[in-house]
């Protein structure tokens, strides 16, 4: 199963800069992790993290309570998306916080899987050096 | 000797002695008493062989793709999903375990022997437990090795009241390196593919990687051998005694296609289920220079709550704080970690198929009861309290509303918040007791010293026949057990075999 491939790809993009908190991170390195890590996990897990991506995208027209932004997430600015993803990883539906753990989950994961990004946050064991 | 696939002969059985299938703490252990008793032993492991050259400078995630299962992202189903990471390589899950050695706690064998009448094991443990301690160099984490973390846990336990002492371990010249869960990097500690199989490779016994078992074979109430999948092709391996220790989720996969007599097979699952609380301290804490594993409580146990010290790299911990950015994430040098679990009341369940298909994960069913919640609960806010004790500004906790606690005020809301299942982020890492060892087979599926209840030959030798938890992280019990499982081995059929080795054709 293809993922992080066209449409996927970009709400990934959008994710990992909202989640970092920069505006101009580039996220293949972070794509090749997660499309290495998870075609070695069982499809139903894949199945669940495209569906994810899915409902991140159309989370902000379904879920966006009270933000008078109305949207896909890949077309809102990347404050307002780092605050819906505030909103939802602290959801009070067990269910919806869930998904969206699991995708912070593998997104940072993934990041911070880069030696550099790791030094960068102050981890620094010698057999990374 | 060490056998690929490639280096199989198609269409030909394989004969030997003893199958092991597995090479974890179970499968290395019964193995090498086996292959050092003058059985021809042939080991049947799914993963592949890796030493510290293949992941001791890999990245966290290139080393959980090498050596767990499913790249780690393998999860119960029931009220909660919690991850539940297993090793796939030569040496299992004590590859990517801490290393962590503690003999069961005295209430855990007075119930196996009481409870499930294992009277033999209950007598055979003290000498089983030393041998694995000196097979495996266990020795007390050394204070030049115990680390900051390890010293803050300790502070604060002392200052909270706490009793606790430095763990046990089984590792030999070990650095520090802080990373225990991806593979020791100078293959200090002491996992069973650096103690246990090439010990019974030198006795003789011969390791096939990438070798799959798909069934157990079974003709006339007797083992009879086992079919592999190895590079592509099936492969038939013959031989009298089968061992099978493939862990609590598989064994009841390969043991559901035998006809037995024993009855709770893929039940009785306990996992241990656990989470971490993470300090934010003012001080520089570097947790990734010493032992992540080093010093545990002791009071706790008796209320079923094990907390341990933690510490695990930005790959792993970053999802789990509790905001995005620098903020946190930003001064990962000052962070000190814990980790608790706790001793469960409830038990899940291991469906072998989906769907009425085999499955590649199967279904590990587990519905967290709310007396487990309430001691999850009690355990972060112990853990929290013993933070902000040894000087942490703010903690972070995996419980849902009280993700940044800034008092003891805070923690003490905690401690009586009315939480739920859905509330709380789990792992577990020690499953368990699917196929329990008892002395009825309407309580058991494996008699007192292993063999499955209606199938002469076949053995249970890993954690799943655990019948009631050790009370610690179980490595070094299931090792015993598997010391108990080989000696009964050798008492009976096995000491016919090797001492006719060589002239007995395993059919007979």
């Amino acid at each position: 199963m293809q993922i992080l491939i066209g449409r996927e790809r970009k709400v990934f993009d959008g994710l990992a800069a909202a989640l970092l908190e920069r505006t101009a991170v580039s996220t293949d390195d972070a794509a090749a992790r997660v499309r290495s890590l998870l075609s070695r996990s069982t499809l139903a897990v894949r199945i669940f993290f495209r569906l994810s991506l899915f409902l991140l995208e159309w989370g902000t027209l379904f879920l966006a309570t009270g933000s008078g932004r109305f949207e896909h997430f890949t077309r809102l600015p990347s404050k307002a998306r780092r605050r819906y993803l505030r909103l939802w990883t602290r959801h009070k539906i067990a269910a919806i916080r869930h998904v969206f753990l699991f995708l912070k989950l593998l997104t940072l994961a993934a990041i911070y899987d880069d030696r550099e990004e790791a030094r960068r946050v102050g981890y620094a064991p010698k057999w990374l050096c | 000797m060490l056998i690929s696939p490639e280096q199989l002969t198609p269409g030909r059985a394989v004969e030997a002695d003893a199958l092991v299938v597995g090479t974890g703490a179970g499968g290395a252990v019964a193995g090498r008493e086996l292959a050092e008793a003058g059985l021809d032993v042939a080991f049947l492991e799914e993963g592949d062989f890796h030493a510290a050259r293949d992941y001791g400078h890999a990245s966290p995630l290139e080393a959980i793709q090498l050596l767990y299962r499913k790249g780690g992202l393998t999860f119960t189903t029931g009220n909660a999903s919690i991850v539940l990471p297993a090793g796939r390589c030569v040496g299992g899950t004590t590859v990517i375990n801490s290393g962590t050695a503690l003999r069961a706690m005295p209430g855990a064998v007075d119930r196996w022997r009481d409870e499930f009448g294992l009277r033999e094991l209950a007598a055979n443990l003290e000498a089983a437990y030393a041998r694995v301690e000196e097979t495996l160099h266990v020795a007390p984490v050394a204070p030049e090795v115990f680390g900051r973390n390890g010293d803050l846990f300790r502070k604060g336990a002392e200052r909270t009241g706490h009793r606790g002492s430095v763990l046990t371990r089984a590792a030999r010249d070990c650095r520090g390196s802080g990373r225990c869960c991806m593979g020791c990097p100078n293959d200090a500690k002491q996992a069973t593919h650096l103690s246990y199989v090439p010990r019974a490779l030198r006795a003789g016994a011969r390791l096939y990687v990438r070798c799959r078992v798909r069934r157990i074979l079974v003709e006339g109430g007797r083992a009879a051998g086992a079919v592999a999948e190895a590079g592509g092709r099936e492969v038939v391996f013959r031989a009298p005694i089968v061992v099978v220790a493939a862990g609590a989720v598989f064994t009841p996969l390969l043991l559901a296609g035998v006809p037995r007599s024993g009855s709770g097979l893929g039940r009785h699952l306990r996992i241990h289920p656990a989470s971490r609380v993470v300090g934010l301290f003012d001080e520089e804490v570097r947790g990734w220079e010493g032992v992540p594993q080093g010093y545990h409580l002791e009071d706790t146990l008796e209320e079923g709550i094990s907390i341990e010290g933690i510490f695990v790299p930005p790959t792993l911990m970053s999802p789990s704080l509790p905001d995005f950015g620098p903020a946190i994430m930003g001064r990962y040098n000052q962070l000190g970690m814990i980790g608790y679990r706790v001793l469960e009341e409830t038990e899940g369940r291991v469906l072998p198929r989906v769907l009425g298909r085999p499955s590649s994960w199967p279904v590990v069913w587990y519905w967290l009861r709310r007396s487990d919640v309430t001691r999850l609960r009690r355990a972060a806010s112990i853990s929290a309290e013993i933070l902000f004790a040894a000087g942490a500004r703010r903690v972070f906790t995996a419980v849902h509303g009280f993700e940044v606690l800034d008092s003891m005020k805070d923690v003490a809301r905690l401690s009586e918040a009315p939480i739920s299942t859905g509330d709380l982020e789990l792992s577990a890492y020690h499953a368990q007791g699917t196929a329990r060892m008892a002395d009825r087979p309407d309580l058991g599926v494996a008699d007192p010293w292993g063999q499955v209840w209606g199938v002469r030959g076949l053995y249970v030798a890993d954690a799943s026949a655990l019948p009631a938890t050790p009370g610690t992280n179980p490595q070094v019990s299931i090792m015993a057990f598997a010391t108990h499982v080989a000696s009964g081995i050798l008492a009976g059929r096995g000491r016919a075999l090797a001492s006719t080795k060589g002239a007995l054709s395993p059919s007979s």
